[in-house]
């Protein structure tokens, strides 16, 4: 019994999987309409923003870092774009907009990752700043009204379906943007695994001191790492607002506590040095999931919120647990 | 060998903030803001900001963070509320509003507990551990209160109506809890091994100090700050709510740091945050006035905070540096004038 429960503190990705089975048959048990094709399109489809948020936060989370800063990157993203693009009567190709949304995005995120690096504070502190920062100056500088009419090619992106299936009388669809998350966390992963650049963000999350002395230039990667969760901020911000058929620069608010989360039961340690794609993308679907079910099994929307403190808490606390126990067997918990 | 920015340098520039920018505000706005008032009001927001930001200066000085401090408040604040509206028709409003104010105090130093629990026994970090805890509180609340504005009895308005001394009640509160807090942390044993553990928890535990008992107390001495924060806000507003003041976290970072306390811990005095709070305020207030009527003054006055927090945490930065490097090029002429001499 032990040593299997060591096994799977040890395997993340093994865990989250069978938790999340367990919570599905016990979901499908309680309410059958749990297994219909339209509800795990729409958690599919709820996911991809959370999710391709938590790509780019998990880059920074294996750099030592962390970016409370991204639903803000998002909205500004998605707002600053949507008002763009109105204002110049755009009627292009939604691409426009989504390179416009990740460019918004890097510079936010290039931001970050400067003052993180220069002022050699923690990234919390900075990017509650930025956070502050970014959002106050959007509402003020840029506007509050929630825009409603999206450039045409927005709105027609926000209703392309991938698949449709037609079950129990209701047309359930997947969004085409779940393939976009798809193919970018694969690409991750790869860059993660294959690339130098990926070898280094582990480095510097793990010992910036050997990294810099093997040659890594510890600001540099972690800058980039900013950018790229900017990036992925500012692409999640457009889908987000070509989802919902608006752009409104007062949601999001809170967000990225629902990222955070999911990043952090994803496995990666706040610490530095750990995380991976595959278990981040099982976080974001155990946190979709259990959100967006509460309510099928009777529990109100207002608890929701309790569940991503206590899957936070959780990621935090169990790998904690772990180390202690590496600690203790090794006799060094006195000093250290 | 003295730094040229030392702890005596930083209170007389604080000072000096303080008081140019009220000279400046009363030379902009003679009619309105030098007026008794104003200032009154001026203080009753100070109250529950500057008992936030002595929330993060406690944690600072052991180099840890309550990130949770704003939640703890506001969920405090939500138990007095429930608690005195359960009570008062049975037991009047006088120990209805009692046993609130005990219970809020209780629920701060339970947070507390939880945090400090989890960050000295577990070892986890204080960031992501707070982080969590207030995701957790903030769970727990908006379930309690499904999320809606709980009022109150109006019990509790004296707190920022009556004054003693011209100053409000609450304002007396932030200014006990800081003498308090100055009193504990540099008169104390307690308070010699706070600094101890900010400069460093593994020589603090070589010394046998009980470094997690110290921690447990740090965090529940942030709880009782941020219930009583919350306990005043509640007064202000006559009103709770899960989701109030969601700049406050930004606002009360920013006063510890300019209070100057070490994020990493062993440094800075907590008796600086009550300089800062008012300098805080009087930004505001400034702030406030420029911008007048217009419409987004209030998101305006968030983008500040955020541009102030990072700019003086870069100037702080490039003063330390700058002190560091000083330092270093007295020790070598120190030693180069030792070479001298020996030769």
């Amino acid at each position: 019994m032990n040593a299997s429960l060591k096994w799977f503190t040890g395997h993340r990705e093994m865990l989250l999987v069978v938790v999340l089975l367990v919570i599905s048959v016990l979901f499908g048990l309680l309410n059958p309409s749990f297994f219909s094709a339209a509800h795990l399109f729409g958690i599919l489809r709820s996911s991809v923003v959370l999710g391709i948020m938590a790509l780019g936060v998990m880059t920074v989370l294996i750099t030592n870092g962390i970016d409370i800063s991204v639903s803000a990157t998002a909205v500004v993203a998605m707002y600053v774009t949507t008002v763009t693009l109105n204002a110049v009567g755009f009627h292009g190709t939604v691409l426009v907009a989504i390179l416009l949304g990740c460019l918004i995005g890097a510079v936010l995120g290039l931001v970050n990752g400067i003052l993180v690096a220069w002022l050699k504070l923690p990234a919390m502190i900075v990017t509650i700043g930025t956070l502050t920062l970014y959002r106050g100056g959007l509402l003020a500088f840029v506007g509050t009204e929630r825009i409603r009419e999206l450039p045409a090619q927005m709105a027609e992106f926000g209703q392309l379906q991938l698949i449709q299936v037609s079950s129990g009388g209701r047309l359930a669809s997947l969004h085409v943007s779940v393939l976009v998350w798809i193919v970018l966390a694969i690409g991750l992963a790869v860059v993660l695994r294959d690339t130098w650049w990926g070898r280094y963000l582990y480095a510097i999350g793990d010992n910036q001191e050997a990294a810099s002395r093997m040659g890594v230039k510890p600001d540099r990667i972690r800058i980039s790492a900013f950018v790229l969760s900017g990036t992925m901020a500012g692409l999640a911000g457009i889908f987000y607002a070509s989802m919902n058929r608006a752009a409104d620069p007062s949601t999001l608010v809170g967000f990225e506590m629902s990222v955070l989360a999911a990043v952090v039961l994803g496995g990666a340690n706040v610490t530095g040095g750990r995380g991976t794609v595959l278990g981040t993308v099982l976080g974001v679907l155990l946190i979709t999931l259990v959100g967006n079910s509460l309510v099928l099994v009777g529990i109100p929307s207002a608890w929701q919120q309790l569940f991503v403190g206590v899957f936070l808490l959780f990621g935090v606390v169990m790998p904690a647990i772990r180390d202690r126990r590496n600690r203790i067997r090794r006799g060094v918990v006195v000093a250290d | 060998m003295q730094s040229r920015f030392g702890p005596r340098a930083h209170t007389w520039s604080l000072i000096g903030l303080v008081l140019g920018l009220t000279v400046l505000l009363s030379a902009l706005a003679p009619q309105t803001f030098p007026t008794v008032g104003n200032l009154q009001s001026m203080a009753v927001q100070i109250a529950p900001l500057g008992l936030l930001a002595l929330c993060i200066a406690i944690t600072f000085l052991i180099g840890g963070i309550d990130l949770s401090c704003v939640n703890v408040a506001n969920g405090s604040a939500v138990i007095a509320a429930l608690v005195m509206n359960a009570l008062a028709p049975s037991t009047g409003a006088g120990p209805a509003t009692a046993i609130g104010l005990v219970a809020a105090l209780c629920t701060g130093l339970l947070a507390g507990l939880v945090n400090g629990l989890v960050i000295a026994m577990l070892r986890v970090h204080p960031i992501p551990t707070t982080l969590g805890t207030s995701a957790v509180f903030l769970g727990i609340f908006t379930g309690i209160t499904n999320g809606s504005t709980v009022f109150g009895q109006g019990t509790l308005g004296s707190l920022s109506t009556s004054t003693v001394a011209l100053l409000p009640l609450s304002f007396w509160v932030f200014l006990l809890a800081v003498a308090a807090l100055m009193v504990v942390t540099q008169r104390t044993r307690l308070g010699f091994r706070l600094y101890a553990i900010g400069e460093s928890t593994r020589v603090s535990r070589f010394a046998r100090m009980r470094v997690e008992r110290d921690q447990v107390i740090a965090y529940m001495i942030s709880g009782l700050f941020a219930s009583l924060a919350g306990i005043l806000l509640f007064a202000g507003l006559n009103a709770a709510n899960v989701s109030f003041g969601s700049s406050y976290l930004t606002q009360a970072l920013l006063i510890a740091v300019i209070a100057g306390m070490d994020p990493y811990g062993g440094s800075g005095r907590v008796g600086m945050v009550a300089l800062a709070a008012i300098a805080a305020q009087e930004l505001q207030t400034g702030l406030n006035m420029v911008l007048g009527g217009w419409s987004g003054s209030a998101f305006a006055s968030d983008f500040a905070w955020g541009v102030l927090l990072i700019a003086i945490l870069g100037f702080s930065r490039w003063l330390g540096r700058r002190t560091a490097r000083r330092r270093r090029e007295q020790a070598t002429a120190a030693l180069v004038a030792d070479g001298a001499q020996g030769s």
